[in-house]
């Protein structure tokens, strides 16, 4: 602790050294210049290298929404029988209404 | 410190006095400022513009060598560059003003609107960093029986138990009287509100955070408060510590503040000297790059964002008696807290806001320059913007709710200070118009400069000269020429949504915990780039519409021409913002930071390595070495006197990594404390 936070002497001797590296105007423009047409090329090169992880992240996502989806409906079906899906599916038998966990599923699913 | 430590130095009166009767300086002053104001509206010929716009840029230019360090010269440059910015505005309202269609008309006048605020903050800006006054504070005096007790409160949110305890046990470190000062850690995180939660899970949460931080405060010998209700955030939470707290003096520190051993030896002494000084508030220095340091990786190559304020501004507004409360690393009177009632939190930035009402009732402040904390900046893009945009949004309430320039009790130069300190915040407005009007005329062919080239040669391009040299001599040291433009740029367009909703709901604003000491393992692009990409691509088009344009339209060549030139700043810029907003990865959790000690790394096999520390953090360091000489063995520990302490301490490290001439250690203290 007293050796990494010690006396304020360090940061005293690190703020100095920070305000000695002062350049020119123009200096400074054209570092800036160079330092953000390097760091942008990393972001576009990442953006494009990442695109096709990117894109099959986005087809799983819209297949699990969908099973998510394809889930939820089942349990809606299994909670409230009369309940009318587009498929034409519907109820379930009684035996299931009152199967352990199906109304917990149900509420983790609507929330 | 006496009284006339606190009277300002007349830095002017003291270089011109001996040559000149002190009945003749005002009008001196007088007949200056009549001339200066006089070259403003003096109306010249554009060739004579030209000339005078010239000859103005090169005595700037030959004078920025000698200015800095010589008050009056400094005065001389400042008020040469104000001539020409003043020319350059006069010239804008009474010349290019021009109404056309309601379009371009509506255009003009929001670009117009930004330049006059651009103008007026660099006015305010001159003023306030006219004479920066570095001080020296009195020391404290041999007899301890006359030190001031001291209360230290760490006021917590959400932080890591481990961030808390590095804090309060370097505050527990300090060097004061025995039994003068005690260290309370403010837990808003284990309030009875959070540990009663409805939500079962953040309730247990908050008890077991409540549970650990006291056994911790328990361990270390520090006290623990928190209250019943999360209230008035911050402000709240200290306002609450002080119902329990009797010291003459408190000490607010940030979670992630670390105080060094000397804070109060440093600052307390001023107290004793000056019975009306209610702050003497220290720089917040940082160890680690903020996100744009680090994702640009300019840290440690140019000065840190916030040295602008820290090193330059708060010498400025000092000189004026404006330095004010930055809400961490600062001593407060707490006489002075009591009689405005505490910390006041109507907005969200309660630190000014506490300062300005004690200003305002005659209490004095003092800004102690040596860093005397070391803190962390936020690590991502977003942690960055939502700390940023809690300062814009509580510095716009001050100037709304707190109106620093009508209020009773104030001096004429503090108002300035406080509005200059809370106007800049209106920065997105003016870095978003600049950034979007381009496009307005290169695309839509909306008129909202009406200038030709020889008229942009004489009088803008003197006045961005004289600005950029102007910046350069006040802020040189501490900020590099267009940092500003960067960073005003990354925050323009959250900002901006920041800065409406408090203009139409002054109150609306809620306090928001700026998180620090986030990690994070991998690259990826912010999810805030998003608006930006938008920027970027207008940007682009814009340049693409300059090309068609210049073919198409011969005779508005001289307007698509500057126009595509500052477009492609912006374009330049831009590239900066977008490589901001790629988080790199951070390979460590502890920030390092350069070192120079002598230290002797013991071995149980071989013998002692005598060896220089490089760099150290809060985990490990680096060790460089004679590469001849070899690394002992076994269980190794090094022997070293740190300065802070003054006495030779053994420390249990393992071995990292080890190069020719340097090796990485661990350290493996059997808790924080050793």
């Amino acid at each position: 602790m007293a050796l990494a936070y010690g006396d304020s002497q360090r940061w005293l001797e690190m703020q100095q050294s920070r305000q000695a590296a002062e350049v020119g105007v123009l200096r400074a423009f054209g570092l800036l210049v160079a330092v953000g047409a390097r760091a942008a090329g990393a972001h576009f090169a990442a953006l494009i290298l990442d695109l096709p992880a990117r894109l099959r992240r986005r087809k799983r996502v819209r297949r699990t929404r969908a099973a998510q989806g394809g889930a939820a409906i089942a349990g809606l079906a299994q909670v409230w029988p009369s309940a009318r899906l587009e498929d034409g599916v519907t109820s379930r038998s009684a035996a299931t209404a009152n199967a352990p966990g199906v109304n917990e599923q149900v509420l983790e699913l609507t929330t | 410190m006496t009284q006339s430590m606190l009277k300002v130095p007349n830095i002017v009166r003291q270089r011109l006095q001996p040559s000149i009767a002190p009945w003749l300086l005002p009008l001196l002053w007088a007949l200056a400022a009549g001339v200066w104001l006089l070259l403003v509206a003096l109306p010249v010929q554009l060739a004579s513009q030209g000339w005078l716009a010239v000859g103005s840029v090169a005595v700037l230019l030959l004078l920025r060598r000698y200015a800095r360090g010589r008050p009056l010269l400094r005065l001389a440059f400042l008020a040469l560059a104000g001539l020409v910015t003043a020319r350059y505005i006069v010239w804008r309202a009474s010349e290019t003003l021009i109404v056309t269609d309601p379009f371009s008309t509506l255009a003009m006048l929001v670009l117009f609107l930004a330049e006059l605020y651009a103008v007026g903050i660099f006015f305010l800006g001159a003023f306030i960093n006219l004479m920066p006054l570095k001080r020296v504070l009195p020391a404290l005096p041999a007899d301890t029986s006359r030190w001031p007790t001291v209360d230290v409160l760490v006021p917590s949110y959400d932080e890591d138990p481990a961030l808390l305890e590095t804090t309060l046990l370097a505050a527990l470190n300090m060097r004061y009287a025995e039994g003068k000062y005690k260290v309370y850690l403010l837990d808003d995180g284990g309030t009875e509100q959070k540990c009663n939660d409805p939500d079962p899970i953040k309730a247990t949460a908050a008890r077991l955070r409540r549970d650990t931080l006291q056994a911790l405060c328990a361990r270390i010998g520090a006290h623990y408060l928190t209250r019943a209700r999360n209230e008035h955030a911050k402000a709240g939470n200290l306002n609450a510590a002080l119902e329990h707290i009797a010291g003459e003096l408190v000490v607010v520190l940030d979670a992630d503040h670390v105080p060094t051993v000397d804070f109060l030896e440093r600052t307390v002494g001023a107290f004793i000297a000056e019975p009306r000084l209610f702050l003497v508030q220290t720089p917040h220095f940082f160890v680690n790059a903020d996100p744009v340091e680090h994702n640009l990786r300019i840290f440690g190559r140019m000065p840190p964002e916030n040295e602008m304020f820290y090193g330059a501004i708060q010498y400025g507004l000092d000189y004026w008696e404006a330095s004010f409360f930055c809400g961490s690393a600062a001593v407060l009177r707490r006489a002075a807290l009591d009689e405005v009632g505490g910390f006041t939190g109507q907005t969200i930035t309660e630190d000014a806001e506490t300062a300005l009402e004690l200003h305002s009732r005659g209490w004095k402040s003092v800004y102690y320059g040596r860093p005397l904390i070391s803190g962390l900046q936020p690590e991502t893009y977003s942690g960055f913007i939502t700390q940023r945009v809690r300062w814009a949004q509580g510095m716009l309430q001050l100037l709304l709710l707190k109106s620093p320039l009508r209020r009773a009790g104030l001096k004429p130069w503090q108002r300035l200070g406080y509005l200059n300190s809370s106007a800049f915040w209106l920065f997105p407005y003016a870095r978003t118009v600049f950034l979007l009007i381009p496009s307005a005329w290169l695309v839509f062919g909306l008129q909202v400069y009406h200038a030709n080239l020889q008229q942009f040669a004489a009088y803008t391009l003197p006045h961005l000269a004289a600005v950029t040299l102007a910046g350069h001599l006040l802020y040189g040291r501490v900020r590099w020429s267009f940092v500003s433009e960067l960073y005003e740029m990354l925050q323009s367009f959250y900002s901006l949504r920041g800065i409406f909703q408090v203009l139409r709901n002054p109150r609306a604003p809620r306090f928001k915990v700026t998180p620090k000491g986030e990690v994070h393992y991998r690259d990826f692009v912010s999810s805030l780039a998003k608006p930006f990409y938008a920027f970027y691509l207008l940007a682009w088009v814009s340049l693409g519409f300059g090309v068609w344009r210049w073919f198409a339209e011969p005779l508005t060549r001289d307007v698509t021409v500057i126009t595509m030139g500052w477009e492609l700043f912006n374009l330049l810029l831009l590239h900066g913002v977008l490589g901001a907003m790629y988080e790199r990865r951070q390979r460590r959790g502890a920030p390092r930071v350069p070192a120079q000690e002598p230290v002797r790394l013991v071995g149980s096999l071989g013998s002692p390595l005598a060896a220089r520390i490089l760099d150290i953090s809060a985990t490990g360091m680096q060790l460089g070495f004679d590469p001849a000489q070899t690394v002992p063995e076994g269980r190794l520990h090094i022997e070293v006197t740190p300065a802070a302490l003054g006495c030779p301490v053994q420390l249990p490290v393992t071995l990292a990594w080890q190069r020719p001439g340097t090796l990485g250690l661990h350290f493996e203290p059997e808790d924080l404390a050793q």
